[in-house]
């Protein structure tokens, strides 16, 4: 048997807020490979996971990032999904071209283990597509980004923790565009 | 034959002052590393070292990296090092301590480690990790290229360890792959 598998994977024909994957039993480690471009409005965007359907708080995430010629550290706590940032964003159009998608490879180790939290890391992002023209005065260089970070999920009212059932996958707002695509892998220990 | 096989993981019962993985076949391409870790700092973060063919120290077995990081409030900054200022072991990247963070928070952390058993090259090392808690000051993230000088060896053994003396803590993972090429 293969030591990393394609748990599922989902295409996103027509728009929709959400997907979801369920977690099987069997691996030590899960992976997350998205190709990924929301409808939401503003100049980036998140890949938010949500596990185990919990999303009363309980979140954080710390990131360092660049934008353009940019770069800063950033941090959510206490929020009610598992952010990544790196999704390409419709609102940025024609500055992020309607082909441009975002990537990002996420990481979640031991995600059965029942008494640590989980925790996830990844590096994502997304180019333009175009020249970036930094005399300009709109500047052009938001919407590209990149940013590696990851965060904890402990939410006191799951504990102990039971490890990963489900994964949902949304944006901060909006919805998945058309050519939105998703691979979970599983990792197996032995 | 598959493209990737698991090659050792250990899951920690007591606390250990690393996790060492020996004999490892020479038959892959690259190494993919996991690690799950937490260690008994006391402070939110540790230092975590890695070295190969259980050669800490050496000369003869030099590494280097070049890192961009970002520690609690403050913005990435690049720096580099050599083994040589690390006790012989490649660092710059970080755990899970055991103090001012979250309990049962483990860091995440994954490498890497190219053309790892082929001789007459220095190896290169791509590693990521990222220390969070539930606060927005007590974190560290980490990306960070590596160099493995020696040149004369295949990598059989690589090792993760508190690079300032003590112990990971009881749950900690390291999982190796073999990665194949075609």
């Amino acid at each position: 048997m293969a030591a990393i598998e394609a748990i599922d994977s989902f295409y996103v024909q027509n728009a929709v807020s959400y997907i979801t994957f369920t977690v099987p039993t069997g691996y030590q480690h899960l992976q997350l490979v998205a190709s990924m471009r929301d409808t939401e409005t503003g100049n980036w965007g998140t890949l938010d996971k949500v596990f185990n359907s919990q999303t009363s708080g309980g979140y954080s995430h710390n990131f360092m990032y660049w934008y353009g010629t940019y770069e800063a550290r950033g941090s959510d706590v206490g929020q009610g999904e598992a952010r990544s940032y790196g999704m390409a964003v419709n609102d940025r159009n024609p500055w992020i071209p309607q082909q441009i998608y975002g990537a990002t490879v996420i990481d979640i180790p031991d995600y059965a283990h029942t008494t640590k939290n989980t925790t996830w890391k990844y590096h994502g992002g997304n180019g333009m597509g175009v020249s970036i023209d930094n005399t300009a005065t709109n500047v052009t260089a938001w919407g590209a980004w990149a940013a590696i970070g990851g965060g904890t999920f402990d939410n006191a009212a799951s504990q102990p923790h039971s490890g990963l059932t489900t994964i949902k996958l949304r944006g901060d707002s909006g919805q998945l565009e058309r050519g939105f695509e998703v691979t979970l892998y599983g990792l197996k220990s032995s | 034959m598959a493209a990737v096989d698991v090659l050792a993981h250990t899951t920690l019962t007591s606390n250990t002052a690393g996790i060492e993985h020996t004999s490892l076949s020479g038959a892959y391409q690259h190494l993919y590393c996991v690690w799950s870790v937490r260690d008994d700092t006391n402070n939110y973060y540790g230092d975590c070292g890695m070295y190969f063919n259980s050669a800490t120290g050496s000369s003869t077995h030099p590494l280097s990296y070049t890192r961009c990081h970002q520690s609690g409030s403050l913005t990435g900054t690049s720096t580099r090092g050599t083994s040589s200022a690390g006790g012989g072991a490649l660092f710059g990247f970080q755990n899970n301590g055991n103090n001012n963070v979250l309990a049962d928070t483990y860091s995440c952390g994954t490498a890497w480690i190219l053309n790892y058993a082929q001789t007459g090259y220095g190896r290169p090392i791509i590693l990521e990790t990222v220390v969070s808690t539930l606060a927005s000051s007590d974190t560290q993230s980490c990306m960070l290229a590596g160099f493995y000088g020696n040149t004369a060896n295949a990598i059989t053994a690589v090792k993760i360890f508190k690079q300032s003396g003590g112990n990971f803590l009881t749950g900690s993972t390291f999982t190796i792959y073999g990665v194949n090429s075609a």
